[in-house]
């Protein structure tokens, strides 16, 4: 009798989160390797942490936050964490020497490492279930879309932030600029 | 029709490893958000540095002069004679590997090239080819390689990578100090004209008006007489500072951000009120209007010309001694190179505070003190009334700038300081702090807009030690002594911590310092409402 997909990857989280865990290292160069996996202490080895928090995280996400975010009527936008957990990956590979699309190849890892374990087991899934968690797949692969467009949009809008911070002060004391206090606003508006 | 592979066997067939080859071969790329924009010539020309011209990291051609690898050549064969350190350096390292996991830009990029160690054979290769028999006769098999234009590119890619903050060095087992490998690279880049643009333009504007952004004396003064005004609204106090006024006891110098750039403008005013309150007989200077120095980026020539205004205007006034404002780079300055650059200054006195009688023996040789010396001197006396509850919505960490700690070995008097002006006061975690602290990942002139994202790589293991803070004790707010801490953190905090506010220390100092005569505040210095005071209006006082 096959299984759900969340069953076997329940029943497999432990290795399924090792060998994600291997693929998404091995995107680095590899003396970088060495140190990501070695070093245990999250505040010498920030990307490791992020990386491993992140991914046990989604892999949770799968086994019990994607079958509570079907029942749930628009549950879907709180994603039980989702976001969270792709955003602890997905933050740090987008300020790294990635192109978009190599920073984002780890959640198609999702697929092969699935197949992997699948392969490597006597279990079984019920026919069906390998194209519902690939559809699963192309659907966090999306919401990670958003994410990394939004990190990027961040940092050129802190860019643009500071080059106003940095000369604001001048223009204001230079009279170059001329601000409309609230109070001033308030005033024209009941005239 | 061919036949299509199964999507599993894609999916088996997908390498993550990026190919692997040597560090030699791999050749620089030139990313927007990963290189500084290179020096406008008329900076160059105003300060006399050679090969003024147009150019742009991502030109294929750099215009280098036709002679160039024997200028730099034989810059580097001046230097290994000039500089014992250097030749040092370049020989014992055993490649050890104790400092290539401490690189801020190493922990948060991933590039190998960014191991201290790697960084620093990128010039030894070069050392070896050209200054020993082994490179000599072995070349790549002894780790040595031509120097070419490719070679030259990757030099300034990463010597641009490191903040010389040091880190690495404290790991060292032979005492290699990185920093001074990066300060020699960056001297032989600028002898080919090649510096960037956020350094040279300070340097240039530091030596033709005073200060970095080139502030003319009259809005440096206008500047300050609008914080008076600030502090006035908040305090009803209304602090009278002078310039350039000959006879004072004290000069006071400060970076020049903490009077341009919030949130170092708040910091500014912390140090005018509590001048006033203790009636200090100080002065500012509208010439020497800078603390900072990136000359220090650019040689040690430059370092040394643009070091001496403070000490010339000391002179000029004849004051006493000197205060230093919250800044980094510039103690480093202070207590390491002065001496070496210009010989101990006979014409001021050791400090001593007109308030606690305290003689800074320590400074017998500088004459300058640091405002968080002077001010923890004045609270261990009980000089100052503080009202330490006034900073109770803010939970408050340290961030230990790299120079002060590291070059000074200052790590008591801000905590000391700190934990008078505020009640919430929480350490990050001890492999991040002291001298163990990490870069903000934009010191040594790197920290320019167009750098964004590779200051965010270097700001990863300071921001995550801060966001550790941040979630398990609430703390909103990172207290720093530096110019260029204060104007880095802030966007560093917006990426990875969002939540967290960044303050000088005096800053801290200004709200809890209760002056005589002032009048019931209700808000801090930025104008936001005390704690307790969040529903009071103005009116109703």
């Amino acid at each position: 009798m096959g299984m759900k997909w969340e069953d076997f990857v329940a029943k497999h989280k432990k290795a399924f989160v090792e060998h994600w865990f291997e693929d998404v290292v091995l995107t680095y160069p590899e003396e970088t390797v060495r140190f990501i996996k070695s070093e245990k202490n999250p505040f010498l080895n920030p990307v490791g942490a992020a990386i491993k928090e992140g991914i046990e995280g989604v892999v949770d996400w799968l086994v019990v936050g994607y079958g509570e975010s079907k029942e749930e009527e628009g549950a879907e936008e709180e994603d039980s964490g989702l976001v969270t957990f792709l955003d602890r990956i997905i933050r740090v590979r987008a300020v790294q020497e990635f192109k978009p699309s190599e920073a984002l190849r780890f959640i198609q890892s999702l697929k092969r490492v699935f197949r992997k374990l699948l392969a490597s087991s006597d279990d079984e899934i019920e026919g069906g279930e390998l194209e519902e968690f690939d559809s699963v797949v192309d659907e966090v692969m999306l919401k990670a879309l958003d994410i990394y467009s939004a990190c990027r949009e961040q940092l050129y809008e802190l860019r643009v932030q500071e080059v106003k911070n940095r000369t604001f002060r001048l223009l204001q004391r230079a009279g170059l600029v001329y601000e409309i206090s609230g109070e001033e606003a308030g005033q024209e508006g009941r005239e | 029709m061919a036949k299509l592979p199964k999507s599993d066997e894609l999916f088996q067939s997908i390498d993550h490893t990026p190919p692997e080859k040597w560090w030699m071969d791999v050749p620089v790329e030139f990313r927007p958000g990963t290189y500084c924009y290179a020096a406008k010539p008329q900076y160059l020309e105003t300060v006399d540095m050679p090969f003024p011209r147009e150019w742009r990291p991502t030109d294929e051609d750099w215009k280098l002069p036709p002679n160039w690898r024997e200028i730099f050549l034989e810059g580097m064969r001046e230097r290994l004679e000039r500089f014992r350190t250097f030749r040092v350096f370049m020989d014992i390292c055993v490649r050890c590997g104790a400092c290539a996991d401490k690189c801020h830009f190493f922990i948060g990029s991933g590039d190998p090239k960014n191991m201290p160690v790697l960084r620093a054979e990128l010039l030894r290769s070069i050392y070896r080819r050209y200054f020993t028999k082994s490179g000599k006769l072995f070349g790549r098999t002894g780790g040595a390689r031509d120097l070419d234009e490719e070679t030259f590119k990757e030099l300034w890619y990463y010597f641009f990578q490191c903040t010389e903050c040091r880190r690495c060095s404290v790991f060292c087992p032979y005492g290699i100090d990185t920093a001074e490998i990066t300060i020699i690279a960056r001297e032989l880049i600028n002898l080919l004209g090649c510096n960037i643009d956020w350094i040279m333009g300070p340097v240039a504007n530091c030596y033709r008006t005073g200060n970095h952004l080139g502030i003319q004396p009259h809005a440096f003064r206008d500047m300050i007489e609008f914080f008076c005004d600030e502090i006035e609204e908040v305090t009803g106090i209304r602090p009278e500072p002078t310039f350039n006024r000959k006879g004072a006891e004290i000069l006071f110098v400060t970076p020049s951000g903490d009077v341009f750039a919030d949130p170092g403008t708040y910091t500014c005013m912390g140090y005018l009120m509590l001048f006033h309150e203790l009636g200090l007989d100080y002065t500012w200077s509208t010439y020497a209007s800078e603390g900072g120095n990136f000359g220090f980026f650019t040689s040690h020539d430059m370092a040394k010309r643009l070091h001496y205004k403070i000490y010339a205007e000391a002179k000029r006034l004849g004051v006493k001694y000197i205060i230093g404002g919250e800044c980094g780079h510039m103690w480093r300055l202070i207590h390491q190179y002065l001496n070496t650059f210009w010989g101990p200054p006979d014409f001021l006195e050791v400090p001593v505070s007109p308030i606690t009688g305290t003689k800074f023996e320590h400074a017998k040789s500088t004459k300058m003190i640091h405002v968080v010396e002077f001010t923890a001197d004045l609270i261990k006396h009980g000089k100052l009334k503080l009202d330490p509850s006034r900073n109770d919505n803010r939970i408050v960490t340290f961030h230990d700038s790299c120079n002060p700690a590291r070059a000074m070995g200052f790590f008591e008097e801000p905590r000391y300081v700190l934990k008078h002006v505020c009640n919430n006061f929480v350490e990050m975690p001890p492999e991040t702090t002291r001298e163990q602290t990490f870069c903000c990942g934009a010191g040594s002139g790197l920290n320019t807009d167009e750098y964004m994202e590779m200051r965010m790589r270097g700001g990863l293991p300071r921001a995550n030690a801060v966001k550790y803070v941040h979630e398990k004790f609430g703390v909103n707010t990172l207290a720093c002594i530096c110019a260029i801490d204060r104007a880095v953190f802030p966007p560093l905090m917006d990426y990875w911590v969002p939540g967290v506010d960044v303050a000088g220390l005096h800053e801290l100092v200004g709200n809890a310092l209760v002056m005589k005569g002032e009048k019931k505040r209700t808000t801090d210095l930025r104008g936001e409402p005390l704690p307790g005071m969040e529903d009071v209006e103005d009116e109703d006082l």
